[in-house]
C-alpha cells in the first residue's frame, strides 16, 4: 500500500495553532505543547482518487485512473450518458461514504475537476471539524 | 382488513445480479446513430438510488407518502364467489382492485411518490407521457398534492378514444396535449409518418422528454417500467400477500396486464420472495394483448425506449421502437418493450407470459362486471382474461389472484363498442412485426450483440 505521502499527500506543521483548528487541521499535545498538523490535501488526494476510480469504472474501453485528467469533459471526451453521470455521483458516495443533493450535481458540471470540486466540498462539509 | 404496509419490496436485494449495470456497448450505439451525451439528469438521485440498491430488502416508504397511500389504501382484496360461478368453476378466484383511488388506478401508488421524491430535489415541473390515461390522471394529481405543475402528452388514440381522462387531468391542474403535437421536434416528425396521429406513448414520452431537456426546473416522469417505479408499486404485492394470509388462502397463480410492467411487477414481486421463504410455488403469468405482444413475441435486445432519441439504449424484450401497434382500447398496453429488469427475469424463466385478442378479454370483463358489478379498466381485464385461462386449464381447483389494475369508469365508449358489435379483436399488422423485429435484429446482429 503507498503511504500517504507516496500518495500526494502533503503533511504541515504549525507550531502555534488558533485556539480553535481549521476544517483542514488536527490539533495535538505533546508535552503541553500544541501542534496543528495540516492534512488538507489528504481530502483532495482522497475525494480525487474516488472520483477518477469512479470514473474507470464507469468506462465502456477501461482506463487507468492516473491516466483521467482533471480537464477532461465528463461528456465530450469520457462521452458519460445521463444514467452513467447519476452512476457517477452514487459510485462517489459508496466509495467516500458521503451523500450527495441533487443540487450538487446540477449547475456548471462539466469536467472531471468540477466533480472532485463538489466532492471536496460535500467530503469537507461531513467531516468532523 | 386492517393490513397498512409501511415499506416497498427491492426484490433486487433479492436477485442482486439484475442490479448490474447493463450499457449497451459503445459501437452499438454509434451504429444506431450516436450516443447522447446530453447529460441532464431526468431522475432525481433518490430515485436513482432506489432504482439500483441492493442494499435493503424492505424500503421504508417515507411518513408523507404513507399519509397519501393512507386516503386509499390498503385496497380490496376480494373473491369473485359470483364470477367462478358463472364460469361454472370449484377454483377460487381473487381479486386485487387498485381502482378505488381519486385517480382510478394503481398509477397513483407511484405518482404521489415521485411528486414527493421530486419535490423534495427542488424540481418545479414534471413533463410525461401518458399510454391510456390513467398515469396522466395519477401524476397530475399528486403533482398537484405536491404543489408541481404537469405536463402531459397522450397519443391521440387514447386522447380521442377517452376523451373524459384529459377533463380530468385538467380538473386536476394538469397541462394536457394530443401526441404527436406539433410542440416537440418528435412531434412533428412522427406527424409525418402518422397522418391520422394514432400516437404512442413512444411518441408521447419523446415530446414530454424534449420539453424537459430544455426548461429549467423541469424534469420527465416516467409512469411504468424504470426500477424505481416498479418498487413504488411493490406496495400492491405486499399488501396482497399479507391479506391472503389473512383470509387463510394462498394462490397457486398470479396474474396482471402488462404495458411496461410496473402493475405485474407491483403484485409478482412480493409473491417471488414470499414464495422463495415460505417454498410455496407461484406460477406468475403476465398478460399482454394480441396487438402488442412484447413478450410473448418480442425479442431481448437492445432498444430505445422512446421516440426522443435522448435516452439511453437499454436491453428488453421488445418488438422494436418502429413498430406501430393497433389502436386498442386497452391505450396502456400498446408500449413496444417492457421494463428491463422484467425482461432480464422473464428470460430467466421467472414467469411467463400470454397474449389475449381484444373482444376475449372484453367478455371476460363483462361477465366479471354482471357478477360483481365491478367495471373496470380493459388493461385490468387481462389480468382476468389469463386468469381465467389458468382457472380453465387447470386439472384440479386452484386459487387464482388477478391484480385488477383501474375501474373503467372512463371506458364505457370501448364496453359500448364491444357490446354493440364494433369491436375487432385488435391483431397486429403481420408484415409490421415481422419488419420491425427484423430491423430490431439487424441493428442488434450488426454489432454482434446476441438477440433472443
Amino acid at each position: 500500500m503507498k503511504s500517504f505521502v507516496e500518495q500526494g499527500g502533503t503533511v504541515g506543521v504549525c507550531l502555534a495553532p488558533p485556539s480553535t483548528p481549521g476544517p483542514d487541521e488536527v490539533v495535538v499535545e505533546f508535552d503541553q505543547v500544541r501542534i496543528a498538523i495540516h492534512i488538507s490535501h489528504a481530502h483532495e488526494v482522497l475525494c480525487a482518487d474516488a472520483v477518477r476510480a469512479a470514473l474507470g469504472d464507469l468506462m465502456a474501453q477501461p482506463r487507468s485512473p492516473e491516466s483521467i485528467s482533471d480537464s477532461e469533459s465528463l461528456f465530450l471526451d469520457l462521452g458519460l450518458n445521463s444514467l452513467e453521470y447519476l452512476e457517477l455521483w452514487t459510485s462517489i458516495e459508496s466509495r467516500l461514504g458521503i451523500r450527495f443533493d441533487d443540487e450538487d450535481l446540477l449547475g456548471d458540471v462539466r469536467t472531471v475537476g468540477d466533480v472532485v470540486s463538489r466532492t471536496l466540498d460535500v467530503y469537507l462539509g461531513g467531516v468532523p471539524a | 382488513m386492517t393490513v397498512r404496509v409501511e415499506t416497498w419490496c427491492n426484490i433486487l436485494h433479492d436477485f442482486p445480479a439484475y442490479a448490474r449495470r447493463d450499457p449497451a456497448p459503445r459501437h452499438l450505439e454509434i451504429a444506431m446513430g450516436g450516443r447522447n451525451t446530453d447529460v441532464r439528469p431526468q431522475l432525481t438521485l433518490e430515485l436513482f438510488r432506489q432504482s439500483n440498491s441492493t442494499e435493503l430488502a424492505e424500503v421504508p416508504i417515507p411518513d408523507p407518502v404513507l399519509e397519501l397511500y393512507d386516503m386509499y389504501r390498503p385496497t380490496p382484496l376480494i373473491r369473485a364467489k359470483a364470477f367462478e360461478q358463472a364460469l361454472g368453476t370449484t377454483s377460487r378466484i381473487y381479486v386485487k382492485f387498485e381502482g378505488q383511488n381519486a385517480a382510478g388506478s394503481h398509477k397513483l401508488n407511484s405518482a404521489l411518490a415521485q411528486a414527493y421524491y421530486f419535490k423534495k430535489a427542488g424540481v418545479e415541473r414534471i413533463l410525461t407521457g401518458t399510454g391510456a390515461g390513467q398515469w396522466g390522471a395519477a401524476i397530475s394529481f399528486a403533482c398537484a398534492r405536491a404543489g408541481l405543475a404537469a405536463t402531459v402528452f397522450m397519443p391521440g388514440v387514447s386522447y380521442r378514444q377517452k376523451p373524459l381522462r384529459p377533463v380530468m387531468m385538467r380538473t386536476y391542474g394538469g397541462e394536457v396535449h394530443e401526441s404527436p403535437s406539433d410542440l416537440t421536434e418528435v412531434g412533428r416528425a412522427a406527424r409525418i409518418k402518422d397522418p391520422k396521429r394514432i400516437g404512442s406513448l413512444n411518441i408521447a414520452n419523446g415530446e414530454a422528454i424534449e420539453i424537459a431537456r430544455s426548461v429549467a426546473g423541469a424534469r420527465f416522469a416516467v409512469g411504468s417500467g424504470e426500477n424505481h417505479v416498479l418498487l413504488h408499486q411493490t406496495v400492491i404485492g405486499q399488501e396482497a400477500v399479507r391479506q391472503m394470509e389473512e383470509i387463510g388462502d394462498y394462490p397457486n397463480v398470479v396474474t396482471a396486464c402488462v404495458g411496461a410492467g410496473s402493475n405485474f411487477a407491483g403484485i409478482a414481486f412480493p409473491f417471488i420472495r414470499n414464495s422463495r421463504k415460505s417454498g410455496r410455488d407461484v406460477r406468475l403469468i403476465a398478460a399482454e394483448p394480441v396487438a402488442c405482444p412484447k413478450l410473448t413475441r418480442g425479442l431481448y435486445a437492445y432498444d430505445m425506449s422512446d421516440a426522443s432519441s435522448a435516452t439511453p439504449y437499454v436491453r428488453m424484450m421488445t418488438l422494436g421502437r418502429d413498430v406501430s401497434v393497433p389502436g386498442i382500447h386497452a391505450g396502456g398496453l400498446r408500449y413496444h418493450g417492457t421494463s428491463p429488469l422484467l425482461s432480464a427475469m422473464y428470460r430467466d424463466g421467472l414467469f411467463e407470459a400470454r397474449a389475449f385478442a381484444q373482444r376475449k378479454v372484453f367478455e371476460t370483463a363483462v361477465l366479471f362486471a354482471r357478477t360483481t358489478g365491478m367495471i373496470i379498466a380493459p388493461e385490468s381485464a387481462h389480468a382476468l382474461a389469463a386468469a381465467v385461462q389458468a382457472v380453465q386449464e387447470s386439472p384440479a381447483p386452484i386459487c387464482v389472484l388477478a391484480n385488477v389494475s383501474g375501474h373503467g369508469l372512463l371506458d364505457l365508449s370501448s364496453y359500448d363498442a364491444y357490446l354493440t358489435g364494433e369491436m375487432d379483436d385488435g391483431l397486429p399488422d403481420e408484415d409490421m412485426i415481422v419488419r420491425s423485429l427484423s430491423l430490431l435484429r439487424q441493428r442488434n446482429e450488426q454489432v454482434q450483440v446476441e438477440v433472443a
